[in-house]
């Protein structure tokens, strides 16, 4: 009797893991649904647009220094921690990479009267795709002109660079005002440059 | 002698008979009485057109009949009971009419704002628009949420803002594409949490 019970026991423990288990694996796996999905795909974009119109802020030198201040600010919210910006010159091969803030502060100080940066062509390479982690990740590639003059407004220097941004969404839950919000956290991980050719 | 008896017998029967006459009298005005006060207490039962108060005056007239029976004193109750709750429900679509009405009025405020800021000509501009914008707001700390998608019940929202970063948001991308969904409000109006979408 003593065996049946023990066995009896033993069965139920591995079925209710078991229980347990699938329904763990069939939550983290759930596909989410088009209309949900298109969403996060089109707020993903829209956070490297804003990138865009940020940096262009950052670089123009008729920004007001507090003010590109506040923009740095804002646009570092918008990385995960130890993201890398690729920075290339057509005058030479090497490409190199800053962390996110000091390439911030590097483009306000440009050498330049007046500096243009404006990013077009903003579309996804790789498509968001759900990781076992539960984060869904791609790649977004922009393609950037950029031109720096001088004071009488003559190009010396202009280059358009392809740069891949590798983009983390993650499903996040807080409570705001007693209620509790689900919300989709867009990070901006390193930004690689792929190409730089002259203007 | 024989007379003055019969008189005394005629007179006694005479006012016996009135007696029960009236009686009946009585009897058949409160029953026509309780059939019309049961009559009407129905119809004020029934009749959801009617206003509340409208309805408190015809329970108030029937009251005033002071007619005792336990019929009328059930329904006097039940219609009672039944304006209480349309009064609730009057006051809680009053109050939605004037939260709506509070709310259209500052969306359009604030939509005003919103455009303002994105068409500024300048960041001085767009600073001193920010900063009258904020005045609606019970803080600049006051939550904007965005809702990217809803799907199947559920919400999704854009990571949570605040009122300040929102309009500084709207300032610096130069565009204001979102539309407001609600306004939530605290006690002097002004704006608690602000609810957007795509």
């Amino acid at each position: 009797m003593k065996n049946i019970n023990k066995t009896l026991f033993s069965f139920l423990f591995i079925f209710a893991f078991m229980a347990v288990d699938s329904s763990t694996f069939a939550q983290t796996n759930a596909d989410l649904s088009p209309t949900r999905k298109r969403a996060i795909d089109s707020l993903a974009l829209e956070k490297v647009k804003d990138l865009s119109r940020y940096i262009s802020i950052i670089g123009n030198k008729s920004t007001q220094y507090s003010e590109a201040m506040r923009v740095i600010d804002r646009a570092m919210e918008l990385f995960s921690d130890g993201a890398e910006m690729g920075v290339s010159s057509t005058s030479s091969k090497a490409i190199r990479y800053y962390g996110v803030r000091k390439y911030f502060d590097r483009l306000m100080a440009l050498n330049y009267d007046q500096v243009e940066i404006d990013w077009f062509n903003i579309q996804y390479i790789s498509d968001l795709e759900k990781q076992p982690d539960g984060r869904y990740v791609g790649v977004i590639t922009i393609f950037q002109r950029f031109q720096g003059k001088n004071a009488d407004g003559l190009v010396q220097y202009s280059d358009v660079t392809k740069k891949d941004i590798t983009v983390y969404v993650e499903r996040k839950k807080t409570i705001i005002a007693g209620r509790e919000i689900g919300f989709w956290d867009v990070m901006l991980g390193d930004v690689r440059v792929s190409e730089t050719r002259r203007n | 002698m024989i007379l003055l008896g019969m008189g005394t017998v005629l007179t006694t029967t005479s006012c016996k008979n009135k007696q029960k006459i009236a009686a009946e009298q009585a009897a058949a005005e409160k029953k026509r009485k309780i059939k019309k006060a049961t009559s009407d207490l129905q119809a004020v039962l029934n009749n959801t057109s009617m206003s509340a108060d409208e309805r408190q005056k015809r329970i108030d007239a029937i009251k005033a009949m002071n007619i005792d029976d336990p019929t009328v004193k059930d329904l006097i109750a039940q219609a009672e009971q039944s304006v209480r709750e349309q009064r609730i429900r009057e006051e809680e679509k009053r109050k939605e009419e004037a939260a709506k009405a509070e709310a259209s009025k500052k969306s359009k405020t604030i939509l005003d704002f919103f455009s303002e800021i994105a068409n500024a000509s300048d960041a001085n501009t767009a600073n001193a628009s920010i900063q009258n914008a904020l005045k609606l707001f019970t803080s600049p700390q006051a939550p904007v949420l965005i809702i990217i998608a809803q799907d199947g019940g559920e919400k999704d929202y854009d990571e949570p803002t605040t009122a300040e970063k929102y309009l500084n948001y709207v300032k610096d991308q130069k565009k204001m594409n979102h539309k407001v969904v609600s306004i939530g409000t605290d006690a002097n109006g002004k704006i608690k949490l602000l609810e957007l979408s795509n």
